[in-house]
């Protein structure tokens, strides 16, 4: 029984967080140039959510977004030149992405800059429950991992906020 | 003897009080007492030396608890700005990523 418990405390995270970094993506912080590790479990989130002031329309809709959400998880590093990082450890968290439940959502490759986006997505009785972001530059190397509920209308708020630039998404595409 | 005598020695001639007398000075004494205040009740109540090392030991504790408290509270006010911080970043990295598949998406789309 204690042995249970324990294991239930040490896979406890890795189950909120869903999707592992491996450890060659936890190493490359040592070659990057600058670093941003964003953590913030459920009751981080929950007392980030406190300090949002609902008088201030951006941080009422961040409010909003995090009140369904448990947890997220940002990587990202910036590298002074390319080839820093490998492209096996992307495909280690591609390949946790590939188990029952994940569907990737968007795939953007771009050959001639080398600018790869990829969105996953995790439906949880037809609602988002987790999303993944990778987004692999030649000097640059983001893994977003939102867990919990997201509305497609949330995720579109949150651009134009906190300074984000909003981009217009045509739903409708006419070919002249 | 003149009646001048008399009447002085009659005035201060000895006279017993009788047997209230004791009673009813004690009596009169304690209505003409004035009433201790209520402070002054409550503080005889530490005088032996051992209530106020009582007093001063929960004063200590209550100073002690209170302190403990606002620092807590200043520590969950500090760890939350940071959380706040730290959510408003993420917000940004993943909208600003996700614009850029968007507009991609969106360059493609408008390149058919």
């Amino acid at each position: 029984m204690k042995y249970a418990l324990v294991l239930l405390f040490a896979i406890g995270p890795l189950l909120a967080q869903d999707v592992k970094l491996p450890p060659g993506i936890e190493k490359l912080a040592a070659k990057a140039s600058e670093v941003v590790d964003v953590s913030l479990d459920g009751a981080m989130l929950r007392l980030a959510g406190r300090f949002l002031s609902s008088n201030d329309p951006d941080e009422a809709k961040a409010k909003n977004i995090v009140n369904g959400l448990k947890g997220i998880y940002v990587k990202s590093f910036e590298f002074e030149k390319e080839g820093e990082y490998s492209l096996s450890d992307l495909e280690e968290i591609r390949r946790q992405l590939r188990a029952p439940g994940w569907s990737r959502m968007v795939g953007v490759i771009s050959k001639k800059g080398g600018e790869n986006t990829e969105i996953y997505m995790r439906l949880d009785n037809d609602r988002i429950g987790g999303l993944v972001i990778l987004a692999a530059e030649p000097k640059e190397l983001t893994v977003v991992n939102i867990v919990g509920n997201i509305s497609l209308d949330d995720l579109s708020s949150l651009g134009g906020h906190f300074g984000i630039p909003d981009v217009e998404v045509r739903k409708d595409h006419k070919k002249p | 003897m003149s009646r001048l005598d008399d009447a002085l020695r009659e005035a201060f001639r000895r006279q017993d009080p009788g047997p209230e007398f004791t009673a009813r000075v004690l009596a009169a004494a304690a209505v003409a007492q004035p009433k201790a205040s209520w402070w002054r009740t409550f503080a005889s109540g530490f005088r032996p030396a051992k209530f106020r090392w009582a007093t001063a030991a929960a004063l200590a504790c209550l100073l002690m608890i209170g302190g403990s408290l606002e620092y807590r509270r200043q520590q969950e006010d500090r760890q939350g700005r940071m959380a706040k911080q730290q959510l408003v970043l993420a917000l940004r990295i993943a909208g600003a990523k996700l614009n850029v598949a968007r507009e991609r998406v969106q360059q493609i789309n408008a390149g058919d």
